[in-house]
């Protein structure tokens, strides 16, 4: 039965050090919800907040509609994966599993070595819970592996090991602090398809904590952008990527990052940029400094555009990235080009890249975005 | 909360029993002992005998010689062992020479042999050599200190082969190398091990004990034995003054610099 | 020359690999020397001399087979001392070990008092231990003695500490623990540094998150191998017990206070019997052996988690 959670103004101070700021959302239950951020933001002081691992130095905590500010990690209905997953190295894969349902289950004195194997009852309630391993190891193919040590395990195999001790409580929330940072890259893609799979199999509400932005955007229903303690944005994937709400979004999803160029207004309704002429609302006044983004894939080879002179290709086979320094003000930009439609630019070549004005983001002088009225805006 | 007070009261209980005899030691130091045959016993000195205790220690015996005996002995001892070691450690651990894995376990067996073995037949040696009661019987036994080569050996493989083969095409000799490349770059265990050298052999009453009756040529902890035998009946004053002396170096030196002491005293950690 | 590719940094000159073998060589002359003389040397002398009826000064030892074993069999000299340094070893081990770990475990977290703590228990390892023995003679002293002065307020009566065959032992294994406690406490507390902070998270939400339930699932076993370590550690120092003996009690009342490394001085110094001293000598040193080799054999075997 998933939950949803709701965080209410959570802050949290160090010392002197702020290390989250009023964050507020609301998770639905089912939800796959990705943390996403720089080394530092506080994601994973976030994640472990909600774990219960850690206080908030104010703020409220609701998980499944009931607060759970007092309560400690083993009665919040979480499980958690760890970014070194946390195995407990003397125990067995099968006694690592069982750990969560025998704490729960089984009183002290029934977990003492003795008793476990003589007393009728207590021996009843192993075999279910031997029975319950059995059925969460085969579930992620992994049951070959129950009486190994996690130091003769693969890093892929220890991280099922991890979720495998994780589904056997059967949370209500999956907490997972970037569980694929310690796998090799082939490996990763791999488990990014199957934490994938194993998310709408199980229907559980799913809070995942990562710096990359690539597992961001392809894993979750919904997206939080994080940066120095701060809640930037929380969307789909596609509207952080077409509608980012600040500068600092937009340049922090999206490989190669969005190409920015800052201007001035210089009549109702017209902004130059980087030798481009851009529309904007009217309304605002003569020689505000505004920001114009644009992502790589929207600028063209065009007769009509911004001048610059090519200074690196990179022939990606279904890409080409062209750096090209803009002649008006010496900044590089880079274009998405496909080479079935364009001819490959050479090195030293003077072009003119113009944008697509449907998919161009404007913004103010504080970074927040600006819808625009360009037709087909996507604000 | 209670938690932590408990946890306290627990450490300054513990702390403060282990600290009794020394504490008392200090306290006695000062104290006349007139003062100590009394029925009351205070910590505090009722009679500040200090200077007289003090003075005692440093004349009614030569107190002064067992403690320089004791810088230069452990001197000359730590310097021995680096000198003999360093150059053995880098064969080891980055030269190719055949006979070298047979050297080395000879150094793990060496290691498990505690000194008291040898105590015997080192004496017999030194008495043949009629280098008794000298400082090369206190010296010399401790040239090749298994522990201090199988340390730097362990530094040694840690430093990159590719540093000294840049050094040979430099022109550096082998010597060079040892003195110029792998010393800095093991200095944290030549740190540590001086500390554990040095304050092993400080401490050391055994074997000054087996090797030297000059008191001219006593270590610390045996020129504390000699005090004793010297002093008549149980005048604890200037006794207690001694122990101070001889064990304060040591314990104030840790003091300032407990990292280092704790790390070179548990170094047999490192296996 | 051959075509094949060598290993980085190896030349196939064979000029080079002589000259290289010829500098290892000299650099392992002066080790080697010492290590023979001073080392190996002396402990095939042992075995050799056990073997003789040597008095110290006799110009002509003569071989004696295993006499002295013999003797050391029947004499209880030895096997009194062989009982108290057991004894020792018995009490003084499991008590500074088990009570080191304790300190450890509430010192270990303690970020400013820590320092402090861990100071002042370890200042008895540090203190030369002759030094220490005679300020607890002080303070045992039967008449002027703290300790008695102590119990006698509190209507208890003092004792003769050192010189009451029965309590001679016990107090001898107190000074043990008092010396030893901060030593097998430093071990521990590098132990607790090197747990990760991750598997109490993991246990916390597994549901173990109590005092018993943090140091039975993951702080025990993670100190396993620090623990076998710090035992064997512990109990060769202690086999090795000698300069308390020497200062307070030279083996008395009585060899109640007897350990083997006192006799092994007494024999081979005192009396000058140096055959019959590297007996013992053997016997003491193929008991550390022992020690030592149970230590690799567990120490590899069943706490390796690497």
């Amino acid at each position: 039965m998933p939950h949803g959670l709701t965080l209410r103004r959570i802050a949290k101070t160090v010392g002197k050090q702020t290390i989250l700021r009023d964050i507020s959302l609301d998770v639905r239950p089912g939800e796959f919800l990705t943390l996403v951020g720089p080394s530092g933001c506080g994601k994973s002081t976030l994640l472990r907040i909600i774990a219960g691992l850690d206080r908030q130095s104010s703020g409220e905590v609701w998980i499944g509609g009931r607060r759970a500010d007092d309560l400690p990690p083993k009665h919040r209905d979480v499980a958690m994966v760890f970014q070194s997953y946390a195995l407990y190295p003397h125990m067995t894969v099968r006694a690592n599993v069982a750990v969560p349902l025998r704490m729960r289950r089984l009183k002290r004195w029934q977990r003492m070595p003795v008793v476990r194997s003589v007393v009728p009852s207590v021996r009843r309630e192993e075999t279910r819970i031997a029975d319950k391993v059995d059925e969460i190891t085969r579930s992620l193919a992994i049951e070959h592996l129950l009486a190994r040590k996690p130091r003769e395990l693969s890093g892929g195999q220890r991280q099922r090991v991890a979720l495998a001790r994780a589904m056997v409580r059967e949370p209500a929330i999956f907490l997972m602090d970037e569980p694929l940072s310690n796998l090799d890259a082939a490996m990763r893609i791999q488990a990014r398809a199957e934490i994938a799979q194993l998310h709408r199999r199980l229907g559980v509400t799913f809070i995942y904590v990562t710096h990359d932005q690539t597992e961001a955007m392809t894993m979750s229903d919904r997206v939080v952008v994080m940066l120095q303690g701060e809640l930037l944005q929380i969307d789909t994937p596609e509207t952080i990527y077409s509608a980012p709400a600040d500068l600092r979004v937009a340049a922090f999803v999206g490989t190669p990052k969005i190409n920015v160029l800052e201007g001035q207004v210089v009549r109702d309704g017209t902004l130059e940029a980087g030798g481009g002429v851009f529309q904007v609302p009217s309304g605002i006044a003569v020689g505000t400094r505004m920001s114009v983004g644009i992502r790589p894939e929207a600028l063209k080879p065009a007769d009509h555009g911004m001048a610059a002179r090519v200074t690196h290709v990179e022939n990606l086979g279904s890409d080409i990235l062209v750096h090209a320094t803009l002649a008006s003000n010496d900044q590089t930009i880079i274009a998405r080009l496909d080479p079935f439609q364009t001819a490959r630019p050479t090195f030293g070549s003077e072009i003119k890249l113009a944008p697509l004005m449907e998919r161009i983001l404007l913004f103010d002088d504080a970074g927040n975005r600006i819808p625009s009225t360009n037709a087909r805006s996507v604000a | 909360m209670m938690k932590t007070v408990l946890r306290h009261t627990i450490l300054l209980f513990t702390g403060t029993a282990l600290m009794v005899p020394v504490v008392w030691m200090i306290s006695l130091s000062f104290k006349s002992s007139a003062e100590m045959f009394l029925p009351e016993i205070h910590l505090w000195p009722q009679t500040w005998n200090a200077a007289e205790n003090y003075g005692a220690a440093f004349t009614k015996s030569p107190l002064p010689k067992f403690l320089l005996n004791g810088v230069l002995v452990c001197g000359a001892i730590l310097a021995l062992q680096i000198a003999v070691a360093l150059p053995f450690a880098y064969a080891l651990a980055k030269l190719r020479f055949k006979g070298r894995e047979v050297l080395f376990s000879f150094v793990i067996a060496g290691l498990m042999i505690p000194p008291q073995v040898l105590a015997i037949p080192l004496f017999v040696l030194f008495y043949q050599l009629k280098l008794l009661d000298t400082f090369a019987a206190l010296i010399l036994p401790w040239g090749a200190s298994m522990f201090c080569i199988f340390l730097l050996r362990q530094f040694f493989r840690a430093v990159p082969t590719e540093i000294i083969d840049a050094a040979r095409l430099d022109g550096m000799s082998e010597l060079g190398i040892v003195l110029r490349i792998m010393t800095p770059a093991a200095l944290p265990a030549i740190g540590a091990f001086a500390i554990f050298s040095v304050v092993s052999h400080w401490n050391d009453l055994f074997w000054p004990l087996i090797m030297v009756k000059s008191e001219s040529l006593a270590m610390p902890p045996l020129g504390l034995v000699f005090f004793r035998s010297g002093e008549s009946g149980t005048n604890y004053g200037p006794l207690m003054a001694a122990s101070v002396i001889v064990a304060a170096p040591l314990v104030v030196a840790f003091v300032f610099a407990q990292k280092y002491f704790i790390e070179g005293m548990t170094l047999i950690n490192r296996r | 020359m051959s075509s094949s590719p060598q290993a980085l940094g190896h030349l196939p000159i064979d000029g080079r690999d002589r000259s290289e073998a010829a500098t290892a060589w000299a650099f392992s002359l002066p080790s080697i020397g010492f290590m023979t003389v001073m080392l190996f040397g002396p402990v095939l002398a042992v075995f050799v001399i056990s073997l003789t009826d040597w008095q110290f000064g006799d110009p002509n030892p003569a071989f004696a087979g295993l006499k002295n074993y013999a003797e050391l069999i029947a004499d209880p000299v030895f096997w009194t001392a062989l009982f108290n340094t057991g004894f020792y070893v018995g009490i003084v081990v499991p008590a500074s070990v088990f009570g080191g770990l304790g300190i450890a475990l509430l010192i270990s977290g303690l970020t400013r008092l820590g320092t402090f703590y861990r100071a002042i228990h370890f200042i008895p390892v540090m203190v030369t231990t002759v030094a220490a023995a005679l300020a607890w003679e002080a303070l045992l002293h039967p008449t002027i003695g703290l300790l008695n002065h102590i119990l006698r307020a509190m209507g208890l009566p003092g004792h003769n500490w050192l010189q009451e065959p029965a309590l001679v032992m016990p107090v001898l294994c107190v000074l043990g623990v008092w010396e030893t406690l901060g030593f097998t406490m430093v071990l521990f507390l590098a132990g607790l540094s090197s747990i990760p902070n991750e598997l109490y998270d993991a246990a916390a939400i597994d549901g173990a998150d109590g005092i018993w339930d943090r140091f039975v699932t993951v702080t025990w076993p993670m100190l396993g191998p620090v623990t076998l370590f710090v035992f064997i550690v512990t109990a060769t120092r202690a086999f090795k017990v000698f300069d308390f003996v020497a200062v307070l009690t030279q083996g008395g009342p009585n060899k109640a206070s007897e350990v083997l490394m006192y006799t092994i001085y007494s024999e081979g110094f005192l009396f000058l019997r140096t055959g019959y001293a590297s007996a013992l000598t053997v016997v003491f040193l193929a008991i550390i052996l022992a020690f030592t080799l149970v230590q690799s054999k567990i120490f590899d075997k069943r706490v390796h988690y690497e």
